[in-house]
Protein backbone atom coordinates (compact mmCIF):
# COMPACT_ATOMS: atom_id res chain seq x y z
CA UNK A 1 0.00 0.00 0.00
CA UNK A 2 1.01 3.77 -1.26
CA UNK A 3 1.19 7.04 0.90
CA UNK A 4 -0.47 9.13 -1.54
CA UNK A 5 -1.34 12.93 -1.84
CA UNK A 6 -4.41 14.20 -3.56
CA UNK A 7 -4.71 18.14 -4.86
CA UNK A 8 -8.03 19.09 -5.86
CA UNK A 9 -9.81 22.45 -5.32
CA UNK A 10 -13.73 20.98 -5.10
CA UNK A 11 -13.50 19.91 -1.19
CA UNK A 12 -16.42 17.10 -1.60
CA UNK A 13 -14.71 15.47 -4.53
CA UNK A 14 -11.56 15.46 -3.01
CA UNK A 15 -12.88 13.92 0.61
CA UNK A 16 -14.29 11.49 -1.45
CA UNK A 17 -11.67 10.75 -3.44
CA UNK A 18 -9.31 10.17 -0.40
CA UNK A 19 -12.12 8.37 1.29
CA UNK A 20 -12.22 5.69 -1.65
CA UNK A 21 -8.23 5.35 -1.23
CA UNK A 22 -8.34 4.71 2.23
CA UNK A 23 -10.63 2.43 2.11
CA UNK A 24 -8.76 0.61 -0.44
CA UNK A 25 -5.64 0.54 2.23
CA UNK A 26 -3.83 3.47 1.17
CA UNK A 27 -2.65 6.60 3.46
CA UNK A 28 -3.90 9.36 2.39
CA UNK A 29 -3.22 13.45 2.37
CA UNK A 30 -4.93 16.08 0.59
CA UNK A 31 -4.55 19.57 -0.44
CA UNK A 32 -6.79 22.39 -1.87
CA UNK A 33 -4.89 23.99 -4.75
CA UNK A 34 -1.35 24.04 -6.09
CA UNK A 35 0.58 26.21 -3.44
CA UNK A 36 -1.02 24.33 -0.43
CA UNK A 37 -0.07 20.65 -2.48
CA UNK A 38 3.86 21.62 -3.30
CA UNK A 39 4.07 22.38 1.06
CA UNK A 40 2.54 18.84 1.68
CA UNK A 41 4.49 17.42 -0.91
CA UNK A 42 7.63 18.73 0.30
CA UNK A 43 7.16 17.80 3.78
CA UNK A 44 5.67 14.18 3.55
CA UNK A 45 7.16 13.07 0.03
CA UNK A 46 4.14 10.66 -0.60
CA UNK A 47 4.66 8.20 -3.41
CA UNK A 48 2.31 8.97 -5.77
CA UNK A 49 0.47 12.12 -6.28
CA UNK A 50 -3.41 12.75 -7.91
CA UNK A 51 -3.68 16.33 -9.09
CA UNK A 52 -6.70 18.08 -10.64
CA UNK A 53 -5.29 20.22 -13.51
CA UNK A 54 -7.89 23.25 -13.11
CA UNK A 55 -7.64 25.05 -9.68
CA UNK A 56 -7.06 28.31 -8.27
CA UNK A 57 -3.61 29.81 -7.13
CA UNK A 58 -1.48 27.34 -8.88
CA UNK A 59 -2.75 24.53 -11.68
CA UNK A 60 -1.97 21.34 -12.11
CA UNK A 61 -0.08 21.62 -15.23
CA UNK A 62 2.40 24.08 -13.21
CA UNK A 63 2.37 21.87 -9.63
CA UNK A 64 3.49 18.81 -12.28
CA UNK A 65 5.97 20.67 -13.60
CA UNK A 66 7.26 21.98 -9.94
CA UNK A 67 7.01 18.36 -8.80
CA UNK A 68 9.12 17.24 -11.76
CA UNK A 69 11.75 19.85 -11.44
CA UNK A 70 12.42 18.45 -7.48
CA UNK A 71 13.89 15.08 -8.94
CA UNK A 72 12.40 12.04 -6.64
CA UNK A 73 10.87 9.61 -8.20
CA UNK A 74 7.34 10.21 -7.25
CA UNK A 75 4.25 9.03 -9.70
CA UNK A 76 1.65 11.27 -10.59
CA UNK A 77 -1.76 10.99 -12.07
CA UNK A 78 -3.61 13.68 -13.58
CA UNK A 79 -7.35 13.38 -13.57
CA UNK A 80 -9.72 16.93 -15.16
CA UNK A 81 -13.56 17.32 -16.07
CA UNK A 82 -12.42 20.05 -18.54
CA UNK A 83 -13.29 23.96 -18.88
CA UNK A 84 -14.86 26.96 -20.57
CA UNK A 85 -14.19 24.96 -24.27
CA UNK A 86 -11.92 22.58 -23.49
CA UNK A 87 -12.72 18.66 -22.82
CA UNK A 88 -10.73 16.93 -20.31
CA UNK A 89 -8.99 15.00 -23.40
CA UNK A 90 -7.53 18.17 -23.71
CA UNK A 91 -6.25 18.45 -20.29
CA UNK A 92 -5.16 15.12 -19.98
CA UNK A 93 -3.21 15.18 -23.38
CA UNK A 94 -0.92 18.04 -21.76
CA UNK A 95 -0.16 16.09 -18.38
CA UNK A 96 0.30 13.44 -20.59
CA UNK A 97 2.81 15.30 -22.51
CA UNK A 98 4.85 16.23 -19.41
CA UNK A 99 5.62 12.86 -18.44
CA UNK A 100 2.47 11.85 -15.64
CA UNK A 101 1.86 7.99 -15.35
CA UNK A 102 -1.67 7.85 -15.61
CA UNK A 103 -4.50 10.12 -16.63
CA UNK A 104 -8.53 9.90 -15.58
CA UNK A 105 -11.12 11.80 -17.33
CA UNK A 106 -14.06 12.77 -14.41
CA UNK A 107 -16.22 11.03 -13.43
CA UNK A 108 -14.57 8.14 -12.71
CA UNK A 109 -15.35 4.98 -11.27
CA UNK A 110 -13.58 3.34 -8.14
CA UNK A 111 -12.41 0.64 -10.25
CA UNK A 112 -10.90 2.72 -13.09
CA UNK A 113 -8.82 4.92 -10.50
CA UNK A 114 -7.76 2.27 -8.62
CA UNK A 115 -6.40 0.28 -11.38
CA UNK A 116 -4.56 3.62 -12.67
CA UNK A 117 -3.00 3.68 -9.35
CA UNK A 118 -1.61 0.27 -9.26
CA UNK A 119 -0.36 0.73 -13.19
CA UNK A 120 1.29 4.31 -11.71
CA UNK A 121 3.02 2.43 -8.97
CA UNK A 122 4.48 -0.42 -10.76
CA UNK B 1 -34.17 52.96 -42.82
CA UNK B 2 -36.66 50.76 -44.43
CA UNK B 3 -39.86 52.06 -46.17
CA UNK B 4 -43.53 50.18 -45.27
CA UNK B 5 -45.17 49.23 -48.42
CA UNK B 6 -47.72 51.36 -49.49
CA UNK B 7 -51.77 51.21 -49.95
CA UNK B 8 -52.55 52.01 -53.48
CA UNK B 9 -55.95 53.88 -53.32
CA UNK B 10 -56.51 53.12 -56.37
CA UNK B 11 -55.30 50.62 -59.04
CA UNK B 12 -51.49 52.05 -60.02
CA UNK B 13 -52.34 51.99 -64.17
CA UNK B 14 -55.11 54.35 -63.08
CA UNK B 15 -52.73 56.55 -61.27
CA UNK B 16 -50.19 56.57 -63.94
CA UNK B 17 -52.62 57.48 -66.81
CA UNK B 18 -53.49 60.53 -64.35
CA UNK B 19 -50.42 61.84 -64.33
CA UNK B 20 -49.49 61.39 -68.33
CA UNK B 21 -52.80 63.15 -68.79
CA UNK B 22 -51.72 65.84 -66.60
CA UNK B 23 -48.01 65.85 -68.15
CA UNK B 24 -49.64 65.98 -72.04
CA UNK B 25 -52.14 68.97 -70.85
CA UNK B 26 -49.47 71.30 -68.78
CA UNK B 27 -45.75 69.52 -69.01
CA UNK B 28 -43.99 70.77 -66.53
CA UNK B 29 -41.84 69.30 -63.06
CA UNK B 30 -45.02 68.29 -61.11
CA UNK B 31 -46.31 65.17 -62.75
CA UNK B 32 -42.65 64.05 -63.67
CA UNK B 33 -42.33 63.94 -59.51
CA UNK B 34 -45.55 61.67 -58.94
CA UNK B 35 -44.31 59.38 -61.99
CA UNK B 36 -40.65 58.86 -59.76
CA UNK B 37 -42.97 58.51 -56.89
CA UNK B 38 -45.28 56.00 -58.08
CA UNK B 39 -41.90 54.17 -59.58
CA UNK B 40 -40.48 53.66 -56.06
CA UNK B 41 -44.00 52.30 -54.47
CA UNK B 42 -44.27 49.92 -57.03
CA UNK B 43 -41.00 47.84 -55.49
CA UNK B 44 -42.29 48.30 -52.20
CA UNK B 45 -45.38 46.65 -53.08
CA UNK B 46 -44.29 44.19 -54.85
CA UNK B 47 -45.41 44.60 -58.06
CA UNK B 48 -42.71 43.30 -60.69
CA UNK B 49 -41.40 45.58 -63.69
CA UNK B 50 -43.44 43.94 -66.18
CA UNK B 51 -46.17 46.33 -64.72
CA UNK B 52 -44.77 49.78 -66.11
CA UNK B 53 -45.00 48.19 -69.86
CA UNK B 54 -48.75 47.53 -69.42
CA UNK B 55 -49.38 50.54 -67.34
CA UNK B 56 -47.89 52.51 -70.52
CA UNK B 57 -49.71 50.36 -73.20
CA UNK B 58 -53.23 50.91 -71.38
CA UNK B 59 -52.79 54.90 -70.70
CA UNK B 60 -51.46 55.89 -74.17
CA UNK B 61 -54.35 53.89 -75.43
CA UNK B 62 -56.69 55.68 -73.37
CA UNK B 63 -55.10 59.06 -74.65
CA UNK B 64 -55.25 58.38 -78.40
CA UNK B 65 -58.74 57.56 -77.98
CA UNK B 66 -59.93 60.37 -75.93
CA UNK B 67 -57.80 63.06 -78.34
CA UNK B 68 -58.59 61.42 -81.75
CA UNK B 69 -56.41 64.10 -83.20
CA UNK B 70 -53.65 62.23 -81.54
CA UNK B 71 -52.35 58.84 -82.90
CA UNK B 72 -50.48 56.62 -80.45
CA UNK B 73 -47.24 56.92 -81.85
CA UNK B 74 -47.61 60.93 -81.41
CA UNK B 75 -48.43 60.09 -77.87
CA UNK B 76 -46.00 57.19 -77.28
CA UNK B 77 -43.24 60.22 -78.59
CA UNK B 78 -44.45 62.91 -76.44
CA UNK B 79 -44.82 60.74 -73.33
CA UNK B 80 -41.31 59.62 -72.95
CA UNK B 81 -40.09 61.47 -70.05
CA UNK B 82 -42.62 60.10 -67.24
CA UNK B 83 -41.86 56.47 -68.50
CA UNK B 84 -38.28 57.50 -67.79
CA UNK B 85 -38.90 58.81 -64.67
CA UNK B 86 -40.56 56.01 -63.27
CA UNK B 87 -37.94 53.30 -64.70
CA UNK B 88 -34.97 54.99 -63.19
CA UNK B 89 -36.98 55.10 -60.02
CA UNK B 90 -38.04 51.63 -59.84
CA UNK B 91 -34.54 50.75 -60.58
CA UNK B 92 -33.03 52.70 -57.57
CA UNK B 93 -35.82 51.66 -55.37
CA UNK B 94 -35.38 47.67 -56.32
CA UNK B 95 -31.64 48.11 -55.86
CA UNK B 96 -31.82 49.87 -52.90
CA UNK B 97 -34.47 46.95 -51.28
CA UNK B 98 -32.29 44.26 -52.18
CA UNK B 99 -29.01 45.49 -50.41
CA UNK B 100 -31.08 46.33 -46.87
CA UNK B 101 -32.54 42.49 -47.70
CA UNK B 102 -28.74 41.28 -48.01
CA UNK B 103 -27.98 43.28 -44.55
CA UNK B 104 -30.29 42.62 -42.64
CA UNK B 105 -29.79 38.74 -43.44
CA UNK B 106 -25.84 39.29 -42.78
CA UNK B 107 -26.92 41.30 -39.75
CA UNK B 108 -29.11 38.02 -38.64
CA UNK B 109 -26.74 35.88 -39.41
CA UNK B 110 -24.02 37.18 -37.57
CA UNK B 111 -26.56 37.61 -34.13
CA UNK B 112 -27.19 33.93 -34.28
CA UNK B 113 -23.37 32.98 -34.67
CA UNK B 114 -22.61 35.24 -31.32
CA UNK B 115 -25.78 33.54 -29.27
CA UNK B 116 -24.65 30.62 -30.06
CA UNK B 117 -20.81 31.03 -29.47
CA UNK B 118 -21.70 32.24 -25.22
CA UNK B 119 -24.08 29.80 -24.90
CA UNK B 120 -21.47 26.56 -26.46
CA UNK B 121 -19.07 28.86 -23.71
CA UNK B 122 -21.69 28.38 -21.22
CA UNK B 123 -22.29 25.00 -21.44
CA UNK B 124 -18.65 23.85 -21.62
CA UNK B 125 -18.10 26.17 -17.90
CA UNK B 126 -21.18 24.38 -16.44
CA UNK B 127 -19.51 20.59 -18.14
CA UNK B 128 -16.30 21.20 -15.93
CA UNK B 129 -18.73 21.52 -12.81
CA UNK B 130 -20.54 19.00 -13.66
CA UNK B 131 -18.21 16.21 -14.26
CA UNK B 132 -16.86 16.69 -10.75
CA UNK B 133 -20.20 16.65 -9.09
CA UNK B 134 -21.11 13.36 -10.92
CA UNK B 135 -17.71 12.10 -9.78
CA UNK B 136 -18.76 12.49 -6.17
CA UNK B 137 -22.05 11.39 -6.62
CA UNK B 138 -20.47 7.67 -8.20
CA UNK B 139 -17.85 7.74 -5.79
CA UNK B 140 -20.16 7.69 -2.88
CA UNK B 141 -22.39 5.33 -4.11
CA UNK B 142 -20.10 2.78 -4.95
CA UNK B 143 -18.31 2.76 -1.95
CA UNK B 144 -22.21 2.65 -0.09
CA UNK B 145 -23.01 -0.42 -2.78
CA UNK B 146 -19.87 -2.06 -0.48
CA UNK B 147 -21.85 -1.73 2.84
CA UNK B 148 -25.32 -3.22 1.45
CA UNK B 149 -26.10 -7.11 1.29
CA UNK B 150 -25.94 -8.61 -2.28
CA UNK B 151 -29.01 -8.79 -4.12
CA UNK B 152 -31.12 -6.48 -1.42
CA UNK B 153 -33.54 -3.61 -3.13
CA UNK B 154 -30.72 -0.98 -2.00
CA UNK B 155 -28.56 -2.86 -4.15
CA UNK B 156 -30.74 -2.36 -7.05
CA UNK B 157 -31.54 1.26 -6.48
CA UNK B 158 -27.55 2.54 -6.27
CA UNK B 159 -26.63 0.12 -9.50
CA UNK B 160 -29.67 2.39 -11.05
CA UNK B 161 -27.86 5.92 -9.29
CA UNK B 162 -24.77 4.50 -11.18
CA UNK B 163 -26.23 4.04 -14.49
CA UNK B 164 -27.89 7.23 -14.05
CA UNK B 165 -24.52 8.93 -13.60
CA UNK B 166 -22.87 7.36 -17.04
CA UNK B 167 -25.90 8.49 -18.66
CA UNK B 168 -25.32 12.09 -17.75
CA UNK B 169 -21.43 11.85 -18.01
CA UNK B 170 -22.54 10.97 -22.06
CA UNK B 171 -24.74 13.99 -21.77
CA UNK B 172 -21.71 16.22 -20.52
CA UNK B 173 -19.44 14.52 -22.90
CA UNK B 174 -21.55 16.10 -25.90
CA UNK B 175 -22.06 19.29 -24.08
CA UNK B 176 -18.20 19.67 -24.43
CA UNK B 177 -18.35 18.54 -27.56
CA UNK B 178 -20.55 21.88 -28.96
CA UNK B 179 -18.54 24.00 -26.95
CA UNK B 180 -15.43 22.80 -27.81
CA UNK B 181 -12.80 25.10 -30.25
CA UNK B 182 -9.88 22.98 -30.08
CA UNK B 183 -7.99 22.11 -33.20
CA UNK B 184 -10.16 18.96 -34.60
CA UNK B 185 -8.17 16.56 -37.00
CA UNK B 186 -9.58 17.77 -40.28
CA UNK B 187 -8.33 15.48 -42.99
CA UNK B 188 -9.80 15.50 -46.87
CA UNK B 189 -12.78 12.88 -46.68
CA UNK B 190 -15.28 11.86 -49.70
CA UNK B 191 -18.37 12.69 -48.23
CA UNK B 192 -20.37 10.62 -50.23
CA UNK B 193 -18.34 7.87 -48.34
CA UNK B 194 -18.93 8.88 -44.95
CA UNK B 195 -22.74 8.55 -46.44
CA UNK B 196 -22.91 5.31 -47.03
CA UNK B 197 -20.96 3.83 -44.36
CA UNK B 198 -23.02 5.72 -41.62
CA UNK B 199 -26.12 4.85 -43.83
CA UNK B 200 -25.30 1.13 -43.46
CA UNK B 201 -25.38 1.35 -40.36
CA UNK B 202 -28.16 3.34 -39.45
CA UNK B 203 -30.07 1.01 -41.82
CA UNK B 204 -29.99 -1.98 -39.23
CA UNK B 205 -31.18 0.53 -36.56
CA UNK B 206 -34.23 2.12 -37.75
CA UNK B 207 -37.81 0.78 -37.79
CA UNK B 208 -38.47 -0.69 -40.95
CA UNK B 209 -41.74 2.02 -41.46
CA UNK B 210 -38.86 4.33 -42.55
CA UNK B 211 -37.27 3.77 -46.08
CA UNK B 212 -33.66 6.34 -46.83
CA UNK B 213 -33.05 7.22 -50.20
CA UNK B 214 -29.59 8.48 -51.19
CA UNK B 215 -28.86 10.75 -54.73
CA UNK B 216 -25.09 11.28 -54.84
CA UNK B 217 -24.32 13.03 -57.67
CA UNK B 218 -20.96 13.51 -57.30
CA UNK B 219 -19.25 10.97 -55.10
CA UNK B 220 -15.78 12.26 -55.15
CA UNK B 221 -16.31 15.28 -53.39
CA UNK B 222 -13.74 16.26 -51.13
CA UNK B 223 -14.24 18.10 -48.11
CA UNK B 224 -12.13 18.90 -45.52
CA UNK B 225 -13.40 17.72 -41.81
CA UNK B 226 -12.81 15.28 -39.00
CA UNK B 227 -13.88 11.73 -40.32
CA UNK B 228 -15.87 11.21 -36.66
CA UNK B 229 -17.91 14.48 -36.78
CA UNK B 230 -18.78 14.18 -40.02
CA UNK B 231 -20.13 10.52 -38.85
CA UNK B 232 -22.17 12.55 -35.76
CA UNK B 233 -23.50 15.24 -38.41
CA UNK B 234 -25.06 12.48 -40.24
CA UNK B 235 -26.42 10.41 -37.05
CA UNK B 236 -27.55 13.57 -35.34
CA UNK B 237 -29.85 15.15 -38.31
CA UNK B 238 -31.01 11.32 -39.29
CA UNK B 239 -32.21 10.84 -35.78
CA UNK B 240 -34.01 14.19 -35.82
CA UNK B 241 -35.02 13.54 -38.87
CA UNK B 242 -36.72 10.09 -37.68
CA UNK B 243 -38.21 11.56 -34.60
CA UNK B 244 -39.79 13.82 -37.09
CA UNK B 245 -41.72 10.91 -38.71
CA UNK B 246 -44.66 9.17 -36.96
CA UNK B 247 -46.23 6.21 -38.85
CA UNK B 248 -43.75 5.63 -42.30
CA UNK B 249 -41.62 8.13 -43.83
CA UNK B 250 -38.78 8.77 -46.10
CA UNK B 251 -35.94 10.22 -45.50
CA UNK B 252 -33.57 11.50 -48.87
CA UNK B 253 -30.00 12.08 -48.58
CA UNK B 254 -28.95 14.43 -51.50
CA UNK B 255 -25.34 15.43 -52.18
CA UNK B 256 -24.20 17.56 -55.59
CA UNK B 257 -22.21 20.23 -56.41
CA UNK B 258 -23.20 24.00 -56.50
CA UNK B 259 -20.91 26.78 -57.79
CA UNK B 260 -21.22 30.48 -56.62
CA UNK B 261 -20.08 33.40 -57.77
CA UNK B 262 -20.02 37.03 -56.20
CA UNK B 263 -22.95 38.21 -57.54
CA UNK B 264 -24.82 35.05 -55.93
CA UNK B 265 -23.33 34.31 -53.13
CA UNK B 266 -24.76 33.50 -49.81
CA UNK B 267 -23.78 35.32 -46.63
CA UNK B 268 -20.24 34.06 -44.79
CA UNK B 269 -19.07 31.92 -48.05
CA UNK B 270 -16.45 32.82 -50.81
CA UNK B 271 -16.90 32.30 -53.77
CA UNK B 272 -16.14 28.89 -56.07
CA UNK B 273 -17.46 25.38 -55.64
CA UNK B 274 -19.13 24.20 -52.58
CA UNK B 275 -20.67 20.51 -51.71
CA UNK B 276 -24.12 20.85 -51.18
CA UNK B 277 -25.39 18.16 -48.67
CA UNK B 278 -29.05 17.97 -48.07
CA UNK B 279 -31.53 15.79 -46.06
CA UNK B 280 -35.29 15.52 -46.33
CA UNK B 281 -37.64 14.15 -44.25
CA UNK B 282 -41.38 13.52 -45.00
CA UNK B 283 -42.53 14.17 -41.08
CA UNK B 284 -44.12 16.83 -39.07
CA UNK B 285 -41.94 19.52 -40.36
CA UNK B 286 -41.36 22.75 -38.02
CA UNK B 287 -43.30 25.23 -37.08
CA UNK B 288 -42.47 28.86 -38.22
CA UNK B 289 -42.19 30.36 -34.97
CA UNK B 290 -39.49 27.89 -33.53
CA UNK B 291 -37.60 28.04 -36.78
CA UNK B 292 -35.35 30.36 -35.70
CA UNK B 293 -34.27 28.63 -32.44
CA UNK B 294 -33.81 25.30 -33.27
CA UNK B 295 -30.18 24.99 -33.46
CA UNK B 296 -29.88 26.65 -29.43
CA UNK B 297 -28.30 24.21 -26.77
CA UNK B 298 -31.20 22.18 -25.17
CA UNK B 299 -34.12 24.11 -27.08
CA UNK B 300 -36.54 21.06 -27.85
CA UNK B 301 -39.70 20.19 -28.71
CA UNK B 302 -39.32 16.49 -27.41
CA UNK B 303 -40.97 15.46 -24.73
CA UNK B 304 -38.77 15.44 -21.50
CA UNK B 305 -36.17 12.17 -21.24
CA UNK B 306 -37.24 11.53 -25.72
CA UNK B 307 -33.95 13.97 -26.58
CA UNK B 308 -31.47 16.31 -24.94
CA UNK B 309 -32.33 19.17 -27.00
CA UNK B 310 -28.60 19.08 -28.10
CA UNK B 311 -28.53 16.81 -31.69
CA UNK B 312 -29.02 19.80 -33.85
CA UNK B 313 -26.61 22.22 -31.70
CA UNK B 314 -24.06 19.54 -32.02
CA UNK B 315 -24.47 19.70 -36.00
CA UNK B 316 -24.71 23.28 -36.27
CA UNK B 317 -20.98 23.42 -34.38
CA UNK B 318 -19.90 21.15 -37.01
CA UNK B 319 -20.91 22.46 -39.70
CA UNK B 320 -19.47 25.79 -38.29
CA UNK B 321 -15.81 24.00 -38.65
CA UNK B 322 -16.58 22.89 -42.01
CA UNK B 323 -16.30 26.37 -42.62
CA UNK B 324 -19.85 26.52 -43.95
CA UNK B 325 -23.20 27.22 -43.47
CA UNK B 326 -26.85 25.46 -42.33
CA UNK B 327 -29.99 26.30 -43.66
CA UNK B 328 -33.50 24.91 -42.51
CA UNK B 329 -36.61 24.82 -44.93
CA UNK B 330 -39.50 24.06 -43.92
CA UNK B 331 -43.81 23.77 -43.93
CA UNK B 332 -45.72 22.41 -40.90
CA UNK B 333 -47.02 18.84 -41.98
CA UNK B 334 -44.70 19.38 -44.77
CA UNK B 335 -41.52 17.73 -43.70
CA UNK B 336 -38.35 19.33 -43.52
CA UNK B 337 -34.92 19.88 -45.46
CA UNK B 338 -31.65 20.63 -43.69
CA UNK B 339 -29.68 22.24 -46.15
CA UNK B 340 -25.54 22.13 -45.38
CA UNK B 341 -22.97 23.82 -48.19
CA UNK B 342 -19.15 23.59 -46.94
CA UNK B 343 -16.19 24.54 -49.36
CA UNK B 344 -15.27 21.86 -52.08
CA UNK B 345 -11.79 20.47 -51.33
CA UNK B 346 -9.56 20.40 -54.30
CA UNK B 347 -6.30 18.21 -53.48
CA UNK B 348 -3.20 19.59 -54.89
CA UNK B 349 -0.20 17.46 -56.18
CA UNK B 350 3.13 18.26 -54.47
Amino acid sequence: MATILVIEDDEQFCQMLAQMLRQAGHQVETAANGVLGLERFRASAPELVITDILMPEKDGIDTILEIKREGTDTRLIAISGGRRAITPQFNLDSAALIGVQQVLAKPFSRQQILEAVEAALS
Amino acid sequence: MRETAPVFHEPPGDIYARLLRDYWRQGGEEPLIQAADLGKALVYAGRPPEEIGEFQQQALLALARELPAVTMDEAAARLTPPLIEVLIAYGLAFREQMKQRYESLIEQRLQQTHQMEALGTLAAGIAHDFNTILGVILGYTEMTLDEIPPGSAAQENLQQVVAATLRARNLVARILAFGRREEVNKVPVRLADSLTECLAMLRVTLPPSISLRICIDEPEALVLADPGELQQLIMDLTINAVHAITGCGLITYSLNIVTFNAHRLPPELSPGEHVRFRIRDTGCGIPRQIIDRIFEPFFTTKAVGQGSGLGLSVVYGIVKRLGGVINVYSEPGQGAEFEILCPRHIETRP
